[in-house]
């Protein structure tokens, strides 16, 4: 049964992100992205990292993806059909450049042994939710505030150059 | 959840990641590519987290949020770099993002 799930999510994964790369109309490619950004959320809660599968749906499923949204529908004319198209020219070979690139990651993967990451038979989990708090605020305290700092200076940069804009038109 | 095998993973997030680097490569609008980047930044979350369940210090996890972190800093400066350049232009696409400066 949980195979069955996983390869459900899998499935959708990949085909939604198919559809992304192909559709010509950028707020469909968006609501693809969506759907793929939910699966990996789904993949996170199979591996035992509920709190990243919860941070993930926040951030990218709720922020990322109505940031993108919004960003295109605010300029009309990113999405007609021209907005979706391709590059010209060298479309053939990223796709045989994506293609084999797939193939050599099968490829490599296929061939290595992977015994050793195999989970032990004991049923709990070796890593928990409270143990990753604990390590945000003590070893890793200070990349943590890092990043606090960073999403800071991000949110006043965009809202100087968006006022510019707008002081502009 | 002990009988998902690590590949399973590691074939997911390779497939995905490649659809991220024909998005990227393929795609004209800047925002598209930005798709693109998001979707190979998520093949090596999935990477990062499936590792970091036979590791009981459980730094792959710790990794993963600090990237989807920094993912959502990356898409905000580039959302606004491209609404930038699309003000300057009147357009969004890559192919002609090619001087910089006023002209």
């Amino acid at each position: 049964m949980e195979q069955l799930i996983f390869w459900f999510f899998c499935i959708l994964l990949m085909v939604s992100g198919l559809f992304s790369l192909f559709s010509r109309n950028l707020v469909h490619s968006a609501f693809w992205l969506l759907l793929v950004l939910l699966s990996v959320a789904a993949l996170f809660v199979f591996s035992g990292a509920e709190y990243i599968a919860i941070a993930q749906i926040l951030v990218y499923a709720a922020g990322v993806v109505v940031l993108i949204i919004f960003g295109v529908m605010l300029s009309t004319r990113l999405v007609h059909e021209k907005a979706g198209a391709f590059i010209w020219g060298n479309r053939w070979s990223s796709y045989i450049l994506s293609l084999s690139l797939t193939g050599l990651f099968i490829w490599i993967i296929m061939s290595s042994v992977w015994e050793a990451y195999h989970l032990p038979d004991s049923n709990e989990m070796l890593f928990s939710t409270s143990d990753l708090g604990r390590m945000l605020v003590t070893t890793y305290a200070f990349p943590f505030e890092l990043v606090g700092l960073l999403l800071l200076v991000v949110i006043v940069n965009s809202a100087l150059i968006a006022g510019e804009i707008t002081k502009e038109s | 959840m002990k009988e998902i095998a690590m590949e399973h993973y590691l074939i997911v997030a390779a497939i995905l990641f490649s659809i991220g680097l024909a998005t990227t490569l393929v795609k004209r609008n800047a925002i598209a590519v930005l798709i693109g980047i998001e979707l190979m930044l998520n093949a090596a979350n999935i990477n990062l987290v499936a590792f970091s369940r036979t590791d009981p210090d459980g730094e792959g996890q710790l990794l993963a949020l600090f990237v989807i972190a920094i993912a959502a800093a990356e898409v905000v400066v580039g959302l606004t770099l491209v609404f930038l350049v699309y003000k300057h232009k009147q357009e969004a696409d890559l192919n002609t993002y090619n001087e910089l400066g006023e002209t």
